[in-house]
């Protein structure tokens, strides 16, 4: 399993380096004593656990004189990784510079697809690793070898798909479950993280509660990262419909279930007249989403402020539970008075059985 | 030799009646996408026109989906166009189950196709996302906040902002779109969509809380 930006096991590495050795007292000229004594083993200021790079050995995007001479479907090769935010580390050798980039799920599946034209390899760094920097010319294939640590001697992509094609632990991969695999881990962080709820809150009044789930729901569904995920899973349905489906199970059908229970909770205790808890819970959730997610998918206008979000998700509240008609006292007001105080008419009394 | 004033009107109201069909097959096109894919070729190809035709009567694909978006928005408000100043609770109810019923149909079919292609298209041209959500969604909701503020108005409603609530209103009637986007294959759900567009709109008026839960809110 990959763990990128792993921080629980950075921190792990870090009590390990803290307690099990005793730190050499080194000093070196223009270097502060604290950071030239925190240097671990390797001669690195951190230590960081050795983690798997999804490296995509392709065809060529555009016709090159050289294309006849390599591999007809590995002909270039480049070294991805997932983030925990739904991003991906891309790491791509050019002829004038090494692209080093975040690229936003939308963009990364783009490079995902070019390597599902050629092959997809998911293999683990070593650290510290046996290149070396005198290996000489540095075309992608030498590039990748030396970003996963490997003293490989091969001078194209093809033999480097080879080379680590033959270690045990080198598995293929391909993009559909890749994106499975980051949007199930991504999505329900979130979502576990929105729709948590203390035993404490679960004793508040409905409305209370309400207004609570709604507003950590609607901070979440505004994360940047995770419309990003959303974008792409939308945007990505056809071509990879089961990572789409991974998206909505552990996003919105997850809240649809929470909300669900909540509902079935308060009309056994009978704070509510609802016959279906599971479409109350749809449409609350959609009076939550109203305009703003698709907005905020679409990348159309700003991403609301928190008040905006505790304005929004109060007014979603008090509309599922109060409605948009007028209470009945001022129905009563109305009608007293157009009657000139006298008995309700027929339209007015109906009314009042209707509303209550 | 110049042409008459006659032949030059009788011209534009060809161009406009092709126009109108062209867009009507194109709507049609988007609500019954089959197995294919959802680019922009695809769905030239199976409205039945050729590029030669559609080219004649847009300028470009902007022009093109833009007249999309507009078509699908006046299709959609009409219920609340038809009746702009409610008198009761029913008329209001009628106009928003009419309303909901075409938004939730066209949510479940021809918006689908479109918001993918938007989305498609938004990648080679961003400024036509914004200009196809204002000619789209952001006139349906317009019109929407207008009748309601004047059911407001009126006191047949009772609400403090009528933006907000018409966009609460246009989310709980979306959620077919949700559905065919995200939930591949659609999961299915109790009654049909005219009992769901009845109950939205019944939740929407008067809320869920029993009496009891009301007087309770009232005592605090």
């Amino acid at each position: 399993m990959n763990a990128p930006f792993d921080t629980a096991s950075a921190g792990r590495s870090l009590l390990a380096r803290s307690s099990d050795r005793p730190l050499p007292l080194k000093v070196v000229d223009d270097v502060p004593s604290d950071l030239a004594n925190c240097a671990d083993e390797h001669g690195s200021l951190v230590t960081v656990e050795p983690v798997d790079w999804i490296i995509c050995f392709v065809p060529g995007l555009k016709r090159q004189w050289w294309h006849r001479f390599v591999h007809h479907k590995h002909k270039h090769v480049f070294a991805m990784r997932p983030t925990n935010t739904g991003s991906w580390l891309l790491v791509e050798p050019w002829w004038t510079r090494m692209m080093v980039t975040i690229l936003p799920p939308a963009d990364a599946v783009k490079f995902l697809r070019w390597g599902g034209t050629g092959d997809i390899l998911r293999v683990r760094e070593q650290v510290p690793g046996r290149a070396s920097q005198m290996r000489g010319w540095s075309n992608c294939a030498v590039i990748t070898a030396f970003v996963l640590g490997r003293p490989s001697w091969t001078w194209t992509p093809h033999g480097l798909y080879k080379e680590l094609l033959r270690e045990k632990t080198t598995r293929r991969e391909n993009v559909e479950q890749l994106l499975v695999d980051q949007f199930a881990k991504v999505v329900s962080q979130y979502s576990s993280n929105a729709l948590s709820v203390s035993a404490d809150q679960l004793s508040l009044p409905l409305r209370e509660l309400l207004v609570i789930i709604g507003r950590n729901l609607l901070e979440t569904m505004m994360t940047p990262a995770l419309l990003e995920v959303c974008y792409t899973a939308i945007l990505e349905a056809d071509r990879y419909p089961n990572a789409t489906r991974v998206y909505a199970q552990h996003g919105p059908k997850r809240a649809i279930e929470v909300l669900t229970n909540i509902l079935a909770r308060a009309k056994q205790a009978g704070e509510i007249d609802l016959a279906d808890c599971e479409a109350g819970a749809r449409q609350f959730l959609g009076m939550l989403y109203g305009n703003i997610h698709l907005e905020a998918v679409l990348q159309l206008g700003a991403i609301p402020t928190l008040s905006e979000i505790d304005l929004r998700a109060r007014t979603a509240v008090k509309v599922f539970l109060d409605g948009a008609g007028p209470d009945e006292t001022a129905i009563l007001e109305r009608a007293v008075l157009r009657n000139g105080g006298g008995s309700l008419p027929v339209a007015g009394r109906r009314a009042w059985v209707y509303l209550r | 030799m110049r042409r008459s004033t006659s032949a030059r009107a009788d011209d534009t109201e060809s161009r406009q009646d092709s126009r109108s069909d062209i867009v009507s097959a194109i709507s049609e096109a988007l609500a019954h996408p089959g197995d294919a894919p959802g680019g922009l070729d695809n769905i030239f190809h199976r409205s039945g026109y050729s590029q030669k035709d559609i080219w004649s009567a847009f300028e470009s694909i902007d022009d093109l989906v833009v007249a999309v978006a507009e078509h699908e928005a006046l299709f959609i408000s009409q219920p609340l166009m038809r009746r702009v100043r409610p008198n009761t609770l029913d008329d209001v109810r009628d106009t928003l189950v009419a309303f909901g019923l075409v938004a939730s149909r066209e949510y479940s079919t021809t918006l689908v196709g479109f918001v993918r292609m938007m989305m498609a298209e938004a990648a080679r041209n961003p400024s036509l996302k914004k200009r196809l959500y204002e000619a789209g969604s952001e006139i349906v909701t317009r019109r929407l906040r207008e009748f309601l503020s004047e059911a407001n108005e009126r006191g047949i409603l009772s609400i403090s902002d009528a933006q907000v609530c018409a966009e609460q209103l246009m989310g709980l009637l979306r959620e077919p779109l949700y559905q065919a986007l995200m939930l591949n294959p659609v999961t299915s759900q109790n009654g049909t969509t005219a009992d769901r567009v009845k109950a939205g709109v019944e939740r929407f008026l008067h809320g869920c809380a029993s009496a009891r839960s009301v007087r309770y809110e009232r005592a605090i």
